[in-house]
């Protein structure tokens, strides 16, 4: 955790025990929402959901900050209830029943919105890189999502996992090392932008 | 100095996680072989595409905001009654055991490199003082006056105490940051 974090962390922590939740909350959502929200979407992989889920950890976070007591540090403490509220809502979505992923409808639906979130101009090279991600084992392309998410950094895929750095970097290496096979083995899956 | 696909440090060099001798070193390589070059250039396509897909997935720009009214529609947070406040021990206290489990799980190859070291050096201590300063051994047994396994002994010893320094002083911020987070 560098510095910056630390103090930020610190300075929230002395408002939630002087009692200034209000000011103590909005200093959290500043340090932690994007966090929060990258973890979110890497396990839903669809930005509205992510983005919905993130508001009830950060709700739950709010109702329950009179009971953080400092024990574990506040990243460790929103972190754990973020993969905690993730991994109870993927359980949710399981045990319900669902519509079938490959009815046509339902499969050109998601094409389109996927081209539609990227920024890229060719809505293809957008497709491509999900497409690639499609083809690699959950805990792979978690981790990888989150990596280029927290722009490579090691560190944070690890505590927003709570995973071991050791853990973190070989998931990461598998991952790139197949999605670069994956890449130039087919030429469906090639990033060669087509006209 | 041949790249392939399994070669960590393709993607050390992706992230410029290299020295600048490795750095050196592969890219005069990569002047010199068209397949390296061709290797490098795609798994920088790929990394550069994910990089900007990814760099398009934000919250939205009002998530804020919105997340600020909702708060305020919940109210001010009331203090916790006791079985919320045992919940959510309970809720954090397996996470806790389980990221326990994972630092000292994690500090094990490091703890085992240390181990393997040491007792090389140990090994290596008894090998030289019997056997390669065998012409003085004489005169080094009478100045020392210790048994061989009191020697051995000593040896190890010493190294256990340099591999627990060693691990210690490589791993101090991860032990600062678990003696933070979970000790008392």
């Amino acid at each position: 955790m560098d510095q910056a974090q630390q103090s930020a962390e610190d300075e929230i922590r002395k408002r939630l025990a002087a009692g200034d939740h209000r000011t103590a909350f909005e200093r959290l959502v500043e340090l932690f929402s994007t966090r929060v929200f990258h973890l979110a979407f890497s396990m839903m992989r669809n930005e509205t959901q992510a983005e919905d889920l993130t508001q009830d950890i950060l709700l739950r976070i709010w109702k329950g900050l009179p009971g953080y007591h400092g024990d574990a540090s506040l990243s460790t403490w929103i972190y754990t209830i973020a993969r905690n509220t993730c991994l109870t809502e993927l359980k949710k979505r399981s045990a319900r029943p669902t519509v079938s992923l490959h009815e046509p409808e339902f499969e050109e639906g998601m094409d389109r919105l996927s081209a539609l979130q990227t920024s890229d101009p060719e809505a293809g090279a957008g497709m491509d890189v999900n497409l690639l991600l499609e083809q690699l084992p959950e805990k792979y392309r978690q981790v990888i999502t989150l990596f280029y998410l927290e722009q490579k950094s090691y560190e944070e895929v690890g505590a927003l996992l709570g995973l071991p750095l050791g853990t973190v970097k070989t998931f990461i290496f598998r991952a790139r090392q197949q999605l670069l096979k994956l890449s130039r083995q087919r030429p469906s899956h090639s990033l060669v932008h087509s006209t | 100095m041949h790249l392939n696909e399994n070669d960590p440090r393709l993607q050390d060099y992706l992230d410029d996680r290299l020295s600048p001798s490795e750095i050196r070193a592969i890219e005069d390589h990569l002047a010199a072989c068209p397949e390296c070059q061709g290797l490098v250039h795609h798994a920088q396509q790929v990394d550069a595409e994910f990089a900007s897909h990814f760099a398009t997935i934000t919250p939205s720009r009002d998530f804020t905001a919105r997340l600020l009214q909702a708060a305020n529609r919940v109210g001010a947070p009331t203090p916790a009654t006791e079985t919320q406040k045992q919940q959510l021990e309970n809720e954090m206290r397996s996470t806790w055991n389980a990221e326990n489990r994972n630092f000292f799980r994690s500090q094990l190859p490091a703890a085992l490199d240390w181990l393997g070291y040491s007792t090389a050096a140990a090994v290596g201590f008894y090998l030289l003082s019997h056997f390669a300063l065998g012409a003085f051994k004489a005169q080094l047994k009478t100045a020392l006056s210790l048994p061989a396994t009191t020697t051995l002994a000593l040896a190890a010893a010493a190294a256990a105490l340099f591999m627990l320094a060693g691990w210690a002083v490589a791993s101090r911020h991860k032990v600062a940051r678990w003696l933070s987070d979970f000790a008392p």
